[in-house]
C-alpha cells in the first residue's frame, strides 16, 4: 500500500506501482499536481514510464525535465514512446552504438516499429491521450480522469503493442521474466547508468520493457475488476442501509429481513438470499436426479439398483426440507409468502410448499396400473393428509386472527407492549410451516412405502416434470406477447 | 406423584397446551376430525403450570407444549402426531377413544 503522497495523489495497488513513485520523485520527475497518477484510473501505465525514463537517459536530469515530463510537446512524445503508434514521422535512431551488435538490432527495431505505427488505430501516445479531443493538452489532472472507454481503447492499444514488442526483441538473451517482477527503479538506474547518453534500444530492453508493459496490463486488469466489485458492492451496501432505515422506522414487521416485503427491488434478508441460492442448487440437483431416474427407468435396471436411485431422490427431498427449516428460523416470510418460488407455483401454495393432498391427487390418475391395496392405501393417504392439513390451516387461522387481536387493539400507551406480544405470536408462524414442510416430506416418504420401486421412481419423476412444468409456466406467462392497451 | 402423570393415566387422550399455542390449537383440531374429545390442559393457566412444563421436558418432550398422551403414553408432539396420522398409526391408538367412527 502507498505510504507516500505526492500531490494530491494518493497511491494503491501492485508492487510496481510504489516503486514508480519513489523512483519519479527521486529523479526530479514532478508531474504536474502530481494528479496523473490517479488510483482510481489504472489508466497509467508504469510500463510506459519506465521505457519512457529509459529511452530519456539523461534528458530526465537536466533543465529540460522541469516541464512535466509528459507534455504532449510532438518532439518529446516522439522520443519518449517510439514503441507507440505515432501520428509523427518517427526519426530513426539507429546511429549511436553502445557496443556490440545489439544496437543495429535495436535501430532496426525502433524502424520497424515507426513502420507498424502506421497500421496503428490510434495516433496519440498513451500518456497524453484522454477525455478531451485536445492532442497537444498539457498533462494535467482532467486528462488524467480514469474514463471506462479510453481505458478500454487504451489497453486495447497495449495489448496490441506488447503483443508486437516481444517480437522485435530480436536473437538477444532478453532478461526472463524475473527480471521483469524485480523492482523497476533498480533496472532503470542500472540502464540509465549504462546508457548515459545512449537512446538506444537494445533487445534486451525492449523485450523487458514489453514484459513490465503486459504486467502493468494485467495489473490495471485486476485492479479494474476489484475496482468494480468493491463499487457494486459498495450500492449494494447503502440501498441495504437505507432499506433497512426506512424498515426501522416503519416499524419491526414491516420491514426487518425483509422478509415478504422482497421481491424486485425489495430489500432481501441474508437468510433468505442464502435459501434463494441454496434452492438454486437444489433445482440443478433435481434435474440431475430426474435424468438419473429416466435412464434408470428406460434402463430396466433391477430393482436394488432402482431402489439406490429411489432412495437418492427421497434425500434429495429430505434436503430441501432441512434447508427449509434453516431458513424458517431466519425468514419466515419468506418461505410463506413463497417469495422463493416462480409465481406459478406461489399461486398454489399452501403453507410455504406445496399442498400434499393436492399432490397425491394429482398422482393417482399417472400411477396405474395399482393394486386394491396401493388405491386403498394411497387413498388413505390422502385422506389422513388432508385432515393433518386442515388441522394446520385452522390452528394457523386462529393464529391470524390472535395476531389481528393484538396489533387492532391497545391505546397508544401499551402500543409497544402489543407489538411485543404481537412479536411472539409470529413466532409461532415458523411451527406452523415446519409441520407443513413434515405433512409434505411424510407424504414423499409413504408414497415411497406404498409403491413398488418402478411405481416411486416413476412417481418422483411425474412430481419432478410436474413441478418443472409449473415453473416453465410462469416464465411463459411472464414473457408473453401483450395486446398493447386495449387491455385484452 | 407429579400431576402430569396423574392426569394423564386419568383420562384417554391428554394434550397439554397454553392458551396462546395455535399448534396446540390445530393438534386438538385434529383429533376432533378423528371423532375424539381429547382432554386439554392449559398449562399457562394452571397455578402448578411451571411445575408441569418441567415434568413435561423431563418425559423427553421438544417443546413442552402441545404434548400428546393416549392411553397414559407420551405419545410426542405436533410432530410425532402428525406423521403418525400419516403413516396410518395415530389412528389405531386412537380406536378405544373414537366416540365417533371415523
Amino acid at each position: 500500500m502507498a505510504t507516500h503522497r505526492v500531490g494530491e495523489a494518493n497511491l494503491s495497488g501492485s508492487a510496481p506501482t510504489n516503486h514508480h513513485l519513489p523512483y519519479a520523485v527521486l529523479h526530479g520527475i514532478n508531474p504536474p499536481s502530481a494528479t496523473f497518477i490517479n488510483q482510481e484510473g489504472s489508466a497509467f501505465d508504469f510500463g510506459e514510464l519506465e521505457e519512457a525514463i529509459v529511452l530519456q537517459g539523461v534528458k530526465i536530469r537536466n533543465d529540460e525535465a522541469k516541464t512535466p515530463l509528459f507534455t504532449a510537446r510532438p518532439a518529446a512524445t516522439l522520443e519518449m514512446f517510439p514503441s507507440w503508434p505515432m501520428r509523427f514521422q518517427q526519426t530513426p535512431r539507429g546511429s549511436s552504438k553502445s557496443g556490440g551488435g545489439e544496437s543495429t538490432d535495436s535501430g532496426s527495431a525502433v524502424n520497424t516499429l515507426s513502420s507498424r505505427a502506421e497500421g496503428q488505430l490510434e495516433p496519440e501516445s498513451p500518456i497524453s491521450i484522454k477525455p478531451t479531443s485536445d492532442h497537444h493538452q498539457p498533462f494535467d489532472q482532467k486528462n488524467l480522469q480514469f474514463q471506462q472507454n479510453q481505458h478500454h481503447q487504451h489497453q486495447h492499444q497495449l495489448e496490441m503493442a506488447s503483443d508486437n514488442n516481444p517480437r522485435l526483441a530480436g536473437p538477444s538473451e532478453s532478461q526472463p521474466a524475473a527480471a521483469a517482477s524485480k523492482p523497476p527503479p533498480e533496472k532503470i538506474s542500472r540502464k540509465g547508468a549504462g546508457s548515459t547518453s545512449e537512446r538506444t534500444l537494445d533487445a534486451k530492453t525492449l523485450r523487458r520493457l514489453a514484459q513490465n508493459r503486459e504486467a502493468a496490463r494485467k495489473s490495471r486488469l485486476r485492479k479494474k475488476a476489484y475496482v468494480q466489485q468493491l463499487e457494486t458492492s459498495r450500492i449494494k451496501l447503502t440501498q441495504l442501509e437505507q432499506d433497512l432505515q426506512r424498515a426501522r422506522s416503519q416499524g419491526l414487521f414491516l420491514g426487518v429481513g425483509g422478509g415478504g416485503g422482497g421481491g424486485p427491488g425489495g430489500i432481501i434478508s441474508p437468510g433468505a438470499a442464502i435459501f434463494d441460492m441454496e434452492y438454486a442448487r437444489w433445482l440443478e440437483d433435481d434435474h440431475r436426479h430426474m435424468s438419473e431416474l429416466r435412464t434408470g427407468l428406460q434402463a430396466h435396471l433391477l430393482d436394488g439398483d432402482l431402489r439406490v436411485i429411489v432412495d437418492g431422490y427421497l434425500s434429495h427431498y429430505d434436503e430441501i426440507f432441512r434447508l427449509k427449516g434453516i431458513a424458517a428460523k431466519s425468514d419466515v416470510f419468506h418461505l410463506i409468502t413463497g417469495m422463493w418460488t416462480t409465481p406459478a407455483e406461489r399461486c398454489f401454495l399452501w403453507m410455504g410448499g406445496f399442498r400434499p393432498s393436492e399432490l397425491i391427487k394429482m398422482l393417482i390418475a399417472q400411477l396405474d396400473p395399482l393394486t386394491e391395496q396401493q388405491v386403498m392405501g394411497i387413498y388413505g393417504l390422502q385422506h389422513s393428509s388432508q385432515q393433518a392439513e386442515e388441522a394446520l390451516s385452522q390452528g394457523q387461522e386462529q393464529l391470524q386472527q390472535s395476531l389481528i387481536d393484538t396489533i387492532a387493539s391497545g391505546s397508544v400507551a401499551d402500543d409497544m407492549a402489543h407489538m411485543v406480544m404481537a412479536l411472539g405470536q409470529l413466532t409461532n408462524l415458523e411451527g406452523f410451516v415446519r409441520q407443513a414442510d413434515n405433512l409434505r416430506q411424510q407424504t414423499l416418504h409413504q408414497l415411497c412405502r406404498i409403491l413398488t420401486v418402478r411405481q416411486a421412481a416413476r412417481c418422483f419423476l411425474v412430481i419432478g416434470e410436474y413441478y418443472g412444468r409449473l415453473r416453465a409456466l410462469s416464465s411463459l406467462w411472464a414473457s408473453r406477447p401483450r395486446d398493447g392497451d386495449d387491455g385484452r | 406423584m407429579d400431576k402430569v402423570t396423574r392426569l394423564v393415566q386419568e383420562k384417554g387422550v391428554v394434550i397439554f397446551s397454553k392458551s396462546s399455542c395455535c399448534l396446540c390449537y390445530a393438534v386438538s383440531i385434529l383429533f376432533q376430525e378423528l371423532g375424539v374429545s381429547p382432554t386439554v390442559y392449559e398449562i399457562d393457566q394452571d397455578s402448578d403450570g411451571r411445575e408441569m412444563e418441567k415434568a413435561l421436558l423431563r418425559l423427553g418432550c421438544n417443546a413442552p407444549v402441545p404434548a400428546v398422551f393416549i392411553g397414559g403414553k407420551l405419545v410426542g408432539s405436533t410432530n410425532e402426531v402428525m406423521s403418525r396420522h400419516l403413516s396410518g398409526s395415530l389412528i389405531p391408538l386412537l380406536k378405544p377413544y373414537q366416540q365417533t367412527s371415523s
